[in-house]
Formats: structure tokens, sequence, C-alpha cells
């Protein structure tokens, strides 16, 4: 009997350090394997399989409620998703001392800071720290939030080494309309997401050209035409939505501007002349 | 020590067992999930070799071709030269032979190289609906130094000058390492079929030209 008791002490003590350990150890092993405390939607949720080590969340699409902004809504635009380019492994441009996703982070936690002062707009960030994030995740931050603007930031890169090489992106008109369903009846069951742009696409050319404009002129020596494309983060996103590409970190005077605290500072407070130009002042508040 | 009745040592000896065994169990599963973990960072080897089949025969007549590639400057990102190749009864050989001279690069010293470093084409192959599949290995994605007008430049790159030359295809889909990628380097979207963009080029006057 005092046999069959000692044992099974024992094998409570052990069993009680096992999970001690599991507890403790293999959380290690995984990485950040953080408990997702608030979430509306389970759909909201994705989980990414990273290399080195790490299994990691990488999206949860409805946010927190942000502080509450300063003064109301100064412009029809009320909620603005900013979306830092890259993160996590994705690095972006990689050049001597400088990322892209780190750049793309820090000028778009400045910006959200000028547009809240400025405009009192509501200003989420689809990341605000270094992780990766899927191209329809990015958007759907902002869709999931009602968003009435989307702006993705971005670093370029060129092999020539003499161009600012900057750029205001808005889908190119007609991207994926070959997917459509040609009638109702060879309607698919699940829908392409990659045309939500079409809802707002002329907004959103109307929203690059005035970025483009302002930007432009604001920053002496840089240029930011509108150009086109099948951009990714943009395609999925129901609301005027534009990606800026900033500089070119293979140029040196565009690699040391793009660190710059003066240079942010501008490239924020222009960017909310810009927004107040796209959405003029308006007499109600939210 | 002596007091301790002899059943109890049994017992002791058993649960000290037990207990190695257990850790040792416990040490294993450490491994596993481990090895589990870190098992992606393995490179794959790469199972496929390059056909050494002749893109074209002595009989196939030359034929003119515009590949475009990345300009140096100007309002365009892509600007065209005229190239030659042998028009193969095979519409992949024809293929491949445009993509082995957007691969080598531009003759012209107004224009730049746009297929990063080690990207090798891997293989074609064309549907039935005239869509162009188009695979290359992961060194074009991994060596791209990025940016969006420098990654749309690689892609456009090759979808203008397949189908600006090929007017069986009308859209070209691009496989990296055999498989789908959301995009090259984090902007362009390759999850569907690409068209043709002229717009991006100084060439808008019109698409095929044969």
């Amino acid at each position: 009997m005092k046999v069959i008791c000692a044992t099974t002490a024992w094998i409570a003590v052990l069993s009680a350090g096992f999970a001690v350990f599991l507890f403790l150890y293999v959380p290690k092993i995984h990485g950040s394997s953080r408990a997702v405390t608030a979430f509306h939607d389970l759909r909201d949720i994705r989980l990414h399989s990273a290399a080195k080590n790490q299994i990691r969340l990488i999206a949860v699409n409805w946010q927190e409620p942000a502080a509450p902004a300063a003064k109301p809504a100064t412009t029809g635009v009320r909620v603005i998703v900013i979306d830092p380019g890259h993160g996590g492994i994705d690095a972006g441009v990689s050049t001597t001392g400088a990322l892209e996703k780190d750049i793309a982070l820090a000028i778009s936690r400045k910006l959200r800071t000028t547009l809240q002062s400025r405009l009192g707009a509501t200003v989420l960030l689809t990341r605000d720290s270094d992780v990766a994030l899927t191209s329809e995740a990015r958007a759907a931050v902002a869709n999931n939030n009602r968003a009435d603007l989307f702006i993705s930031l971005h670093v370029g890169y060129s092999a020539n080494k003499a161009g600012l090489g900057s750029s205001v992106y808005v889908t190119q008109d007609g991207f994926a309309a070959s997917i459509l369903p040609a009638t109702e009846k060879t309607a698919r069951l699940f829908q392409p997401w990659y045309l939500g742009y079409r809802t707002n696409r002329e907004s959103s050319v109307n929203a690059a050209s005035i970025l483009s404009r302002e930007l432009s002129n604001s920053l002496p020596g840089w240029s930011f035409p509108v150009r086109t494309g099948p951009v990714g983060v943009l395609a999925s996103t129901i609301m005027p939505a534009v990606l800026i590409e900033i500089g070119n970190l293979n140029n040196p005077v565009s690699a040391q501007a793009l660190v710059d605290d003066t240079f942010q500072s501008k490239f924020g407070a222009t960017v909310a002349e810009a927004i107040e130009r796209f959405a003029p002042p308006r007499q109600d508040s939210k | 020590m002596s007091t301790i009745p002899r059943h109890l040592k049994i017992g002791l000896v058993l649960i000290v067992i037990a207990g190695v065994v257990s850790f040792g169990y416990f040490e294993n599963v450490v491994g596993r999930i481990r090895s589990m973990v870190r098992e992606p960072e393995k490179e794959a080897t790469n199972p496929f070799v390059a056909s050494t089949e002749p893109l074209f025969s002595s009989a196939d007549p030359p034929l003119t071709v515009k590949v475009f590639f990345p300009a140096v400057s100007g309002p365009s990102i892509l600007s065209s030269e005229q190239r030659t190749i042998f028009k193969s009864s095979e519409l992949t050989n024809r293929a491949k032979q445009l993509l082995k001279l957007v691969i080598d690069g531009p003759v012209s010293k107004e224009l730049l190289g746009s297929i990063p470093k080690d990207a090798k084409l891997q293989e074609v192959f064309v549907s039935k609906d005239g869509v162009l599949f188009v695979d290359f290995s992961s060194a074009i994605s991994v060596n791209h130094p990025g940016g969006i007008v420098n990654e749309q430049a690689t892609i456009y790159s090759i979808v203008d000058s397949l189908l600006y030359n090929l007017p069986e295809v009308h859209q070209v889909k691009l496989l990296i390492g055999g498989t789908e990628q959301e995009t090259l380097a984090g902007h362009c979207l390759l999850l569907l079929p690409l068209d043709i963009d002229l717009s991006i080029t100084g060439d808008e006057e019109g698409a095929h030209a044969n």
C-alpha cells in the first residue's frame, strides 16, 4: 500500500513538473505565442508559419479602438488607415544601414501624429511593430474599420543611383476584370476579392493626383508621378486607396532625407494638406 | 537509510527509473518540436532539370521582336529595343527565346537589366485558353532588390515582351519556384494572370507587332 502511495505521489510530482515545463518552456520554442484577447470575427485571425523558429500571429484585422482624436474630424475623412510597407521577415528594400520596413514604420508613426492633430481624424496603422502581414490582411484592416482613406507607405529602390524615384500608385484600370463572371450563370461560389478597388477607383485617382501635386510642390527636387499597377495591397480595398513610394534608397541624398526628422515632418504635413484638399472641411462633426 | 523498509526502497528505485525515462522522453519532445520548427530552414533540392532540346531549327526564319527593359531615365518605366529570334513552330520555344533575351539583358546602354542575379527560367507552358505560364526559379524573388517601380519593371519586362510578340497568348501567369506567390517583392499581385500594359512603356501605339 505504501509503495502504491509513494509511487502515486512521485508520479504526481513528475506530472506537475512536466506541466510547468510545458507552460514555461515550450512557448519559448514557438516564439511569440500570445493570446488573442479581443476580436470580433474569426475570419480576422491569420497565422503565419515563418522561418527561423517563429510561428507568429500576423494579423488581427480588427483593432482596439484608437485613442480618441484630439478634436472632432475637420474633413470628410474621419478614419484613415496607414499601412507601413513590409515588416517582419520581409525587410523590403535593404541597403547598408537602412531597411525599408523600419523607415516606412517611422514615417507612418509620424504621419499618424500629424493627421490626428491637424485633421482630428482617427488614424490606425496596419502594423505598429515589426511583423509580417499579407496584402489582404492589410486591406482588411482598412475595410473592417470602415476607413475613408487608405495610404500604404513604401520606400523605393532604383538601379539608377541618380534617380529620386518617388511615385503615387493606384490600382491599374481593369485589373483582375478578366476574373469577373461573364454572366449570372457562371457566377462562382467564391467571388474574387481583388475587385474591391473598383468601388472607389475614381476617388483613388483623384486622391493620388492631389497627393502627387502637393508632394511634388512641397518637396523641392522631388517628383511624385501618379502610376498604376497591379498593386496587391490596394486591390482589395473598398475606399479611396493609394500607395506612396518615397525616394530611392540606392541614392545617397534620398536615403539621407528619408531618415531625416525634418523631411519626415514636412512629408507628413504635406500629406495632411493634400487630404484637406481631397476631402474639404465639413460643417458637421461626427 | 537502513530504517527504510525494503518495499519503499524498491518503489523509490522504480520512480527514479521512471523519472529518468520521462526526462529523456521530454527531452526528445523538445528536440522534435525544435526540428519541426527549424525544418523549413533547410533548402529543398530543386529537382528541376533544364531541357536541352533546341529552341529552333535551322529552317526557322528570323523574326524581329520588341523586348522591353527598364529605362535608365524618362517618364516611362520600360522602353523597348528590337532584337531577333527564330520563328519556331512551337509557341513555348518562341516564348523561351524571348525570355532568354529578357534574362540576358539589353544591348542599349539607355536600358537596364530587369531580371535579378541567378534567376533562371525553369519552364514555360500554355493553357488552352491562351494563358502562358512562366516559371522562374526562386532567385527572381529572393534576389530582387525591391521597390514597387523596380518590381513592376521586372514583371512587365517579362509580360509585355511575351504578349507584344506572341499573338497566340493573351495573358501571362508568373510562377516562382513552380508555385504561386502573392507578390514578387511585396507589391505587385501575382495571384492572377496579367494582361499586357503598354501604358508604362513608350510603346502605346498597339500590341502584337506580327
